[in-house]
């Protein structure tokens, strides 16, 4: 697979067990993101779920090593057109606390203001679950 | 390719969402009070005003990072040349460092953008990136809960 085309790096206060947990549980993973339903297994479905609890990407499980690498194909539904591509979450102890690395890839990759857009939202999502884990409560999206 | 061939490197552009003031960030990029908290140690030296010079220095007082304030609107934007004072020979030309500022409601958005157009040794483009998300993070942690990260970097093989 080609090099990704972003890459979002956030360090957490905490273990990387800790910081596993927040992304791939659905009780936790709403608290900051959308909900997040994973099957820990290669080849496991993967969907995010909004509010409504209506799946707007799905895929499934490519590359597992808890609490340190999840790799997923990445479909977003909203788009019929939408060649899917990956997400992969890399966990990394650096010293009490988690090194979490986020990289994006896709085929072709999206254009310009896709990529704006898309990389202040990942921004936004490291930055909430950072919260959540360090104070207890998530962040109030800002209005843009 | 190896790691030490020289590249223009694309830009970094970290956006990182803080709850606090815009006030609080900007003091905390601006003063040796935080910077020392969270920018691994470092003092900052500068009046910060437009033409200004500024210096960031290690804990020991050697010289780090030196260069000039492009732009200067606080709290909102600090626009700043940046010179390595440590790097091989030949030593790059200066980046651009911009941070930008806003409030939203209760949560800042802080955007940095670093930006060169000379070459730099290829293995220093990760460890770029990979540093400015730890000072970034630490820099969060130290505004939201008074406490900056404690991170263990390893220097650029």
């Amino acid at each position: 697979m080609s090099a990704p085309h972003t890459i979002q790096v956030i360090y957490i206060r905490g273990a990387p067990a800790r910081v596993w947990r927040a992304l791939t549980s659905r009780d936790e993973s709403r608290k900051f993101f959308y909900e997040t339903d994973v099957q820990l297994r290669l080849g496991g479905a993967f969907r995010l779920l909004d509010d409504a609890g209506k799946a707007i990407v799905s895929g499934e499980v490519l590359e597992l090593d808890a609490p340190h690498l999840l790799r997923v194909s990445w479909r977003e539904l909203s788009d019929p057109e939408h060649k899917p591509g990956a997400v992969e979450y890399r966990l990394e102890d650096v010293g009490g606390s988690t090194r979490l690395t986020v990289s994006n890839f896709d085929h072709p990759a999206p254009s310009a203001a896709d990529l704006d857009v898309g990389r202040k939202g990942w921004g936004f999502t490291l930055s909430n679950l950072k919260s959540v884990l360090e104070t207890g409560d998530a962040l109030d999206p800002p209005k843009t | 390719m190896n790691d030490d061939d020289r590249v223009v490197p694309p830009d970094v552009v970290y956006n990182i969402f803080i709850r606090t003031t815009a006030q609080k960030v900007w003091d905390a990029l601006t003063t040796s009070e935080f910077t020392t908290q969270f920018f691994f140690g470092r003092t900052v030296e500068s009046d910060w005003k437009q033409g200004s010079p500024w210096k960031l220095l290690f804990p020991d007082g050697r010289l780090d990072v030196e260069g000039e304030v492009l732009e200067s609107a606080p709290p909102n934007l600090l626009k700043v040349t940046w010179n390595v004072r440590w790097l091989e020979e030949p030593k790059p030309g200066p980046a651009i460092i911009t941070y930008e500022i806003q409030q939203h409601g209760d949560i800042v958005q802080l955007t940095m953008t670093q930006h060169t157009d000379s070459t730099i040794p290829r293995k220093y483009i990760k460890a770029g990136q990979m540093g400015w998300g730890a000072i970034l993070s630490s820099l969060k942690s130290m505004l939201e809960t008074g406490q900056a990260l404690d991170i263990r970097m390893e220097p650029p093989e």
